[in-house]
């Protein structure tokens, strides 16, 4: 059975090649687009009678009149707020929300962004849909997966850790136990949109206990675009480390914690990752698997480490901490790993390109940097 | 039980046969025997008495400080320093140390050690200087014992050679004792480098915030006149004028408290001086700092009714401020209105002595306020928008009366002269000040293109006044029959050019709004409909990529798609252009902007564009932290997208390959950005007039979707950024261009003061 999501969107006409560029004529993925209804009553009935796997929801609903000529007055964050709350009650079953826009959006979400929590995703159309329909393609199909997994192992023994694909004890007991604590708490009792909201806001679009391969090159010191024996590395691990719970089609991360695991029975067995030059870290991967063919990165200026340890978040580029400044993140938790910003970037203004401040604890560094 | 009469009596001659007579025994017995006198009685002063002399009269500490300046001044000191020890918590010291004329050992008795004296009254000038002692109630020596439990008394006179210091434990001064019995040791110390008194009070009641020692000191700048009256007095015993600093001094750190009414004349608009030199002939001037070469200089004509000659040696200097949030940045806009609100108002100085109630809040003896209420000007003129002074010499006192109440003078012919030359040049200055200002454009908060109701209207004022002053009846206002005397040719002349003058930059204005309503509505309509496009387009691509990604074979068809794909992607980088053009000018906040920001954000707008017309876009920008004055966001953008837009033009003239140059540093108190191209470059002569409004070389058909001719040509670009830049305090030139280039414009604004730059702005 194909994924099926619900589109509503006020420009219906110009919004189907999008829907088409996104399906590309695949056949785990289907559409239906209709244009809002504008009484929410009539749009709940629509809604119900579509069994839809997931929503895609235009935040403007109402700029154009819809299919009865009636203007319709309540925007996207309307609906999808009525979605939710009927999707707890369960008179929806629970199924990703994703809005899509042109650009109005990013204007009011600046001023508020608290009706943020109430989707999975946030599409501009004109960048990612029109650059990326692949992998927009691939993440509504992981997240409609994503849904279904989560209500299957929502009232199942200890569901958090069955929706992240792992079991506590042995190798994974070096996780912080703090990490979904709230959750694992009267599981039973949160929505299945809790669970995936803490899943993929926290765990898998932040780097943390699982980490992307952009990271995942950068700890290893290797430069993944030169190396042609990268994709067999990562094979290599994947095996004990990949990740594979709920929304892992679409992001795939690893486990940093068994990545470590590997890199310790590496022989003979080296010292801490962290330790050595990127050049070091090749090496000993280089004799312990046997793959010739990886490349050692270079940092970004010629005078920073190779001890790298995270990327910079505007150049994504590997980067020493010691070599950047921690950004700014609003909330975040004590087992996440702090996202970092290169020198240079900071120093050039280029983060502010990317809507990134520096922690205010390094505001002192800066300006003694600067005087240098 | 008292001691008997005959008791004392021999215990008083034993101690006047004694050596070395002790002083404070027999004060006490000689009065205790007074006391005994049957048929007189007298009073006695409890030693306690300096404790409500000290603590309880002087309540304030700041009072208590002024007490002790005072003292210095009347003592013809020319500096006092007060330097606050270790003052953060009780027991520190306080130094106070003037240059005065020091004290003898009799004038110390006569004077410092009595209470009550009438040296005031009967010496009411000092010494020296001639200056009326501030000092009046005799009480200002107790305030040391406000401030603290110990004082040390150091003077030093201008011939001795030695110097005197008093030890005064004030704790010693305890209920039920003599006043006069308690002595305080008096030593003869070697000559001290400097003449004139410290007084060391030490073992300090309280303790001193930083912040409360400012208030003191800001309370006593408050009782001196702040301007440097020197200019001003022309006597051969000249005052050199009365300094006080405030120190405050922590584990041997000396740091200066600084003085805020330097910070306030900062603000100014303008500094007003006018003057009357002994031939009678007056002169005014004006300079604006603000302003740059900005200095009016001239002889102020006699009029009719006033003449100057009484008013010799007078002279006058005025700061002029206009409350407004653009003119006083945020941070001092408080401190500067409240110091106004306190100390606003022109004084009155007669022989270099204030006489009041001139300048006080309630007075307005220049009827400035009257003026501002009737409108008899229009820029803001009211006392509080002053700060000043005016000195008038009049040694006889012949030709300012004082009144009998000692309070004011007559209003006498002279008084109403001095008036008239007053209020005439004030007038005439901040006229010129609002037609500056007019031009800088910098009007309210939000960015108003230049209006021309007050430099037009101050001009008419102008002629009006003048044609008033032809037409008032000379010799007898009574004389019933008004009739217009004739009008010299001259001046008709004056009036005919001036009028004419008037109405074509009226008919130029007129002309210049008519295009910007133009443009502006122009603009809401692209607005509206680049979203739209946006929209449209979006489907369009989506279609199109799905299309071209079927047949990608090499055939006819295939290389016609790639050309569809070439335009439509141009299409895709007009509209974000416009789109983010539109929002850049749609976000209406002040705030610091990073000139790095700034470029970042305009490469980002401009991108597409300089994509398609292959434009490289080189950035060399010098030193952080590069923030501008608050400014909007959106004027900046303006000022770059009109820069990019001819830039475009004349690279595509020269048919080069197009280069722009963005570079960007400091320069002094400002931040520059220069914008240069490899396009034809601006010939020699026309580089004065391209900021003029309409002024354009124009010749392409429209480079963006529109090909009216007359919009793409309006000449209006420049004349917008210069206006944007101007009022920013900006300036705008075109400059020597760096090699490799054609034309540079330079842009220079004031950057951030460190308190504006706000905390996320890293």
């Amino acid at each position: 059975m194909p994924i099926k999501y619900l589109c509503i969107d006020d420009d219906k006409e110009s919004v189907l090649p999008l829907l088409d560029a996104i399906k590309n004529g695949s056949d785990d993925l289907e559409f239906e687009c209709q244009k809002p209804k504008s009484e929410i009553r009539d749009q709940i009935t629509s809604i119900k009678a579509s069994s839809s796997n997931g929503y895609i929801i235009d935040f403007r609903l109402d700029k154009n009149k819809n299919d009865e000529n009636e203007i319709v007055y309540h925007r996207g964050h309307t609906l999808a707020q009525e979605l939710r709350t009927r999707m707890a009650e369960r008179s929806i079953s629970s199924s990703p929300i994703v809005l899509w826009t042109v650009d109005d959006f990013q204007q009011s979400s600046k001023k508020d962004d608290t009706s943020r929590d109430l989707y999975d995703r946030v599409y501009i159309k004109d960048k990612d849909i029109l650059n990326n329909p692949q992998v927009v393609k691939n993440e509504l199909v992981s997240l409609a997966q994503g849904y279904i997994s989560i209500k299957e192992k929502k009232n199942g023994p200890d569901p958090f850790f069955s929706m992240l694909g792992i079991s506590v004890g042995e190798d994974d007991a070096s996780l912080d136990p703090r990490m979904g604590e709230s959750l694992r708490t009267q599981g039973r009792l949160h929505s299945c949109h809790k669970y995936a909201q803490y899943i993929l806001k926290n765990l898998v679009l932040v780097a943390g206990p699982l980490v992307d391969d952009r990271i995942l090159a950068a700890r290893f010191g290797i430069d993944k675009s030169q190396s042609e024996d990268w994709r067999k590395l990562l094979d290599k691990i994947s095996t004990e480390s990949k990740y594979n719970g709920v929304f892992c089609e679409a992001w795939p991360r690893w486990w940093m914690h068994r990545v470590e695991n590997w890199w310790k029975s590496c022989k003979p067995s080296p010292p801490p990752l962290r330790r050595l030059t990127a050049e070091e870290r090749v090496d000993i991967i280089k004799k312990s698997t046997k793959l010739t063919k990886l490349v050692a990165a270079i940092p970004y200026k010629r005078n920073y480490s190779s001890r790298f340890w995270t990327i910079c978040q505007v150049y994504e580029c590997p980067l020493d901490p010691i070599d950047g400044f921690m950004a700014f993140s609003p909330n975040p938790l004590p087992w996440q790993d702090t996202p970092y910003l290169s020198m240079h970037s900071v120093l050039e203004r280029e983060h502010k390109k990317k809507n990134f401040s520096i922690n205010p604890l390094e505001r002192q560094r800066l300006k003694s940097l600067k005087r240098i | 039980m008292p001691a008997s009469q005959e008791s004392i009596k021999k215990r008083i001659s034993e101690l006047l046969a004694s050596d070395s007579i002790d002083g404070e025994q027999l004060l006490s017995l000689t009065s205790e025997l007074a006391q005994q006198d049957d048929k007189n009685v007298r009073f006695t002063i409890d030693a306690s008495h300096i404790n409500r002399l000290g603590l309880e009269l002087v309540a304030k500490q700041e009072t208590a400080v002024a007490e002790l300046i005072k003292n210095g001044y009347d003592a013809d000191a020319t500096v006092v320093d007060l330097i606050f020890k270790n003052v953060d918590v009780p027991g520190g010291s306080l130094e106070v140390w003037d240059n005065g004329n020091g004290m003898t050992r009799q004038e110390l008795i006569d004077g410092f050690m009595r209470i009550s004296t009438s040296d005031k009254i009967t010496n009411p000038y000092s010494k020296k200087f001639k200056r009326k002692r501030a000092g009046q109630k005799g009480i200002g020596r107790f305030a040391t014992q406000r401030l603290g439990r110990e004082l040390i008394l150091t003077t030093q006179t201008i011939d001795d050679n030695f110097a005197l210091r008093i030890h005064f434990n004030w704790d010693d001064f305890t209920a039920k004792r003599e006043l006069i019995t308690i002595s305080n040791t008096i030593e003869v110390i070697e000559r001290q480098p400097k003449h004139g008194t410290t007084l060391l009070i030490n073992n300090m009641r309280d303790a001193w915030s930083d912040a409360q020692i400012k208030r003191a000191f800001r309370y006593i700048s408050s009782l001196l006149n702040p301007f440097d009256l020197e200019k001003v007095k022309n006597k051969p015993e000249k005052d050199p004028g009365f300094k006080t600093s405030f120190y405050s001094e922590k584990d041997n750190d000396l740091k200066k408290i600084t003085d805020e009414t330097e910070e306030i004349f900062r603000h100014a608009l303008g500094i007003i001086e006018g003057s009357v030199d002994q031939e009678g002939k007056a002169y005014w001037s004006l300079v604006s700092s603000r302003y740059k070469e900005f200095t009016i200089n001239k002889e102020l004509e006699v009029d009719s009714n006033h003449s100057w000659a009484h008013l010799a040696g007078t002279k006058f200097q005025v700061y002029y401020f206009i409350l407004d949030t653009v003119l006083i940045p945020k941070g001092y806009f408080s401190l500067v209105r409240e110091y106004l609100k306190t100390f606003g108002g022109i004084r009155l100085y007669r022989n270099g002595f204030r006489v009041h109630p001139y300048g006080e809040p309630f007075d307005d003896w220049l009827r400035l306020d009257k003026s501002s209420a009737l409108r008899k000007i229009l820029p803001p003129h009211r006392n509080e928008n002053f700060l000043g002074f005016v000195s008038v010499n009049d040694d006889q006192g012949t030709v300012f009366q004082e009144t009998s109440s000692r309070e004011g003078l007559i209003e006498n012919k002279a008084f109403e002269d001095l008036r008239a030359f007053v209020y005439e040049i004030i007038s005439r200055s901040v006229l010129v000040i609002a037609a500056h200002r007019q031009k800088k454009g910098s009007g309210t908060k939000d960015y108003r293109p230049p209006q021309p109701a007050i430099s037009l209207f101050a001009k008419a004022q102008e002629l009006v006044s003048k044609l008033d002053e032809k037409a008032r009846p000379k010799e007898e206002p009574s004389n019933a029959t008004w009739e217009i005397p004739s009008v010299d040719s001259n001046f008709e002349e004056d009036l005919r050019r001036g009028i004419l003058e008037l109405g074509q930059a009226g008919q130029d204005l007129l002309e210049e709004i008519g295009m910007l309503r133009v443009l502006a509505s122009l603009g809401l309509t692209i607005g509206e409909f680049t979203h739209e496009i946006r929209h449209s387009l979006l489907s369009l691509l989506a279609d199109f990529n799905q299309l071209s990604s079927i047949s990608d074979d090499g055939s006819p068809e295939s290389s016609i798609l790639k050309n569809i794909d070439y335009n439509l992607k141009a299409i895709q980088a007009y509209a974000q252009y416009f789109d983010r053009a539109i929002q850049n000018n749609a976000q209406r906040k002040l705030e610091v902007l990073e000139l790095r920001d700034i470029i970042n954000n305009f490469e980002l707008m401009a991108g597409p564009l300089l994509i398609k017309e292959q434009i490289e876009l080189i950035k060399d920008i010098q030193g952080y932290d590069l923030f501008t004055r608050p400014m909007h966001n959106s004027e900046w953008a303006s000022i770059l997208l009109n820069l990019l837009t001819n830039s475009v033009k004349a690279i595509k003239r020269a048919q080069v390959q197009g280069k722009v140059l963005l570079r960007a540093g400091f320069v002094a108190d400002n931040v520059f950005l220069e914008f240069s191209d490899n396009g034809t470059g601006i010939p020699p002569e026309h580089v004065d007039k391209v900021f003029d409004a309409f002024f354009t070389t124009s010749a392409m058909p429209g480079l963006f979707a529109t090909d009216s001719e007359e919009l793409v040509g309006t000449g209006l670009g420049l004349k917008i950024v210069k206006d944007i830049v101007e009022s920013s305090q900006g300036e705008i030139s075109i400059v020597h261009p760096p090699p490799g280039y054609k034309t540079c414009f330079r842009i220079e604004v004031p950057k951030a003061l460190e308190e504006e730059i706000p905390e996320d702005a890293y």
